[in-house]
């Protein structure tokens, strides 16, 4: 009887009658069942744990591979010419035209490089969270600040006020009153103030369709205070685009960092950053391709795992991907 | 019924149009809501019916406060809602609730559903943290025939129907006086729509709420409210008892709304009607009550009639929940009955 085949079926496919507590799976727990399956993302992902802890433990890197410290200067390994020699066992990345292991410069530059472009990110990122959802919100006064600001930021030739603004900073005493030290904190925040307009501009848009929701109302009905409405309605809601454009994000602020470094704008002589090395090498590149060729290498990858990290996650977070 | 709960004297709301991005001037108005005045018993279900646009929605949104009303007063209780602000308004809102329009936009996508539910405990401070709150929605889910199992799932596990049922345990969570369904049922399939009108009205009966329905299905209102008010481009066109209404509609706008109604059998167009869901209604009460159990024929509505078993569900028809596809068997509007206790995998005896 087919009615009765039917019905088997629709009852296999679910415990009838069988008294059992049913535990959902949790939206993060379908994501990284739709995460995994992504092999290009999770090979990335593994690539940047392998780049951070390297950053972490750098001087146990260098250890083991038994190089000299990356500001350690020594003359003796530039040729009778004054040119720094190539790749070797002892120094398998070879050594920069002042002598220095160039080895030690790139796992060192790893950790300048990561932690400029994640705080930068970081910081951006709330930054734009807080004022995007109180644009959106809010409405009204306090949207057409944050949106003016964000439509004259965007207007700026972004990175020569970058530049400007780092190179301003990283003389004397810094800027903002000593806030902003010369060094990384001035990178950072130089990354950062050209950065947080974007995901602003996206969470404001999100927020502008999400209180429109009558889950917002029905929340406002109950009694609900604003804040509580902001923080425990929509800000959940928001938890998707955050992270994913907060991945998308780093990678754009690991290629600044490098360009700004390159520029001399970034971090201060002689600590070692991707962007700074590819810039000394230059002038000898036709001797020591070497000098160019493992930063270059290690800017692209990053910037390349961080890339398809971020698109993995987009994917398996789009709602409207099936299980 | 006997004194009024709320009175609305003079209700109006107008949208500034406005021209110009900065420098903004106001050209005009719509008049959303335009001088609404009508009284609300206490127990009584007023119905509010009119066609898209014509206020309806306003009228309740500025009743619940979630939109200043231009002019006019809202007495609850002698109290004017529109001058409310601040911890006395939090308070008011415990009196009057909403059931929304849309349940798949009234529920958080990201909370699970014990959560959406506890929500107005926990704003109000009712209650103890964890068990006692978790006790309390759990016969809150219970009350409106959702599965106490079921509270930490999230809203997309959920069926439209099933989903309007949180809404409606939401709702019901702070015990208000005034419940007001805005459209309530006109998201669902016509067949949900019997369940939920019926939820709302046994709901009425045991906590004693008053209720205002708005509708822009007559059938539906005709078969939940004792008194309609017809709206019609901003204003109350006809305030009538149910009766009256269908008898002998007095303004020309009510008239042409019945004629609208379609029947549900053909042959009988033109008579006033009561719609598919009103139809299924009428003759869902004829059918004998005592251990039979209905379940939807579309899979995932399958839900329980709370009216079937005037003494709470036996234990063993706690745990259905139906999961298959379309069965072949003609099931009118989604009921079959059973009399006695399933197996666990056994075929339906069918009537």
């Amino acid at each position: 009887m087919s009615t009765g085949t039917l019905l088997e079926e629709a009852f296999d496919s679910d415990a009838m009658g069988r008294p059992e507590v049913v535990a959902a799976r949790t939206p993060s727990q379908r994501f990284w069942r739709r995460f995994r399956q992504d092999r290009v993302a999770l090979a990335s992902l593994g690539f940047i744990v392998f780049l951070i802890l390297v950053a972490v433990f750098a001087p146990v890197v260098v250890a083991i591979a038994g190089t000299p410290g990356p500001n350690t200067i020594d003359s003796n390994l530039l040729n009778s010419f004054g040119m720094p020699t190539g790749p070797s066992l002892e120094h398998p990345f070879g050594v920069d035209g002042l002598g220095r292991d160039v080895l030690s410069r790139t796992v060192y530059g790893a950790r300048t490089s990561l932690e400029i472009s994640i705080l930068a990110t970081l910081i951006a990122t709330f930054v734009g969270v807080i004022l995007g959802m109180a644009a959106g919100f809010f409405g009204g006064w306090v949207d057409t600040i944050v949106s003016r600001s964000v439509d004259v930021m965007l207007a700026f030739p972004v990175f020569l006020l970058a530049l400007g603004l780092a190179s301003g900073c990283s003389l004397g005493n810094g800027c903002a009153g000593g806030l902003i030290q010369p060094g990384i904190s001035t990178v950072v925040a130089v990354i950062a103030l050209v950065s947080w307009t974007y995901p602003a501009r996206l969470i404001r848009g999100q927020v502008l369709s999400l209180k429109q929701k009558e889950f917002v109302d029905a929340s406002r009905s109950l009694g609900a205070s604003n804040t509580r409405i902001i923080f425990r309605e929509i800000l959940p809601n928001l938890v998707v685009p955050i992270i994913v454009y907060a991945s998308l994000m780093i990678p754009t602020n690991i290629l600044l960092e490098a360009a700004l470094s390159f520029l001399g704008a970034g971090v201060p002589a002689p600590t070692a950053s991707w962007g700074a090395m590819i810039s000394d090498a230059t002038s000898i590149f036709e001797t020591a391709w070497w000098y160019m060729l493992f930063p270059g290498v290690a800017i692209v990858l990053t910037a390349l795992a961080f890339n398809l990290v971020g698109d993995g996650l987009t994917d398996a977070m789009n709602p409207r991907a099936s299980d | 019924m006997s004194e009024p709960l709320l009175q609305v004297r003079d209700l109006v709301k107008h949208f500034p149009i406005t021209r110009g991005v900065v420098f903004q001037k106001q050209i005009g108005a719509v008049q959303a809501v335009d001088g609404v005045s009508f009284d609300l018993m206490r127990g009584e279900t007023l119905g509010l019916v009119g066609e898209t646009g014509c206020g309806k929605s306003t009228t309740a949104r500025m009743i619940a406060r979630l939109m200043d009303p231009t002019s006019g007063e809202m007495l609850f209780e002698g109290q004017d809602l529109a001058a409310l602000k601040g911890r006395s308004l939090k308070q008011a809102r415990r009196d009057i609730q909403m059931v929304f329009q849309d349940p798949y936009s009234s529920l958080n996508p990201r909370k699970r559903v014990g959560s959406i539910i506890e929500e107005p405990l926990r704003i109000h401070g009712l209650l103890k943290e964890g068990d006692a709150r978790r006790k309390r929605v759990q016969e809150l889910m219970d009350r409106v025939g959702l599965n106490p199992e079921h509270y930490n799932r999230f809203p997309h596990e959920f069926s439209g129907g099933q989903r309007q049922r949180i809404g409606v345990a939401r709702a019901i969570a702070l015990e208000p006086k005034l419940l007001i369904a805005d459209e309530p049922v006109s998201a669902l399939d016509v067949s949900i729509q019997a369940q939920i009108l019926n939820l709302l009205r046994d709901l009425q009966r045991d906590m004693g709420l008053t209720m205002m329905f708005i509708a822009h299905d007559l059938s539906v209102v005709r078969h939940m409210c004792d008194r309609v008010a017809v709206m019609y481009l901003g204003k109350i066109a006809e305030l009538a008892p149910n009766e009256a209404l269908y008898a002998e509609p007095q303004h020309p706008y009510t008239e042409a709304l019945l004629a609208a109604v379609p029947s549900p059998e053909p042959g009988r167009r033109g008579q006033t009607s009561q719609g598919l869901a009103g139809w299924f209604l009428e003759r869902q009460r004829h059918w004998p009550v005592v251990d039979q159990l209905n379940i939807h024929h579309r899979a995932k509505d399958s839900t329980l009639c709370p009216e079937c078993f005037a003494e709470g569900f036996p234990e063993w028809l706690r745990n259905i929940t139906w999961r298959g596809r379309t069965p072949a068997w003609p099931v009118a509007l989604g009921c079959v009955a059973v009399e006695r206790e399933l197996a666990y995998g056994e075929n339906f005896p069918l009537t």
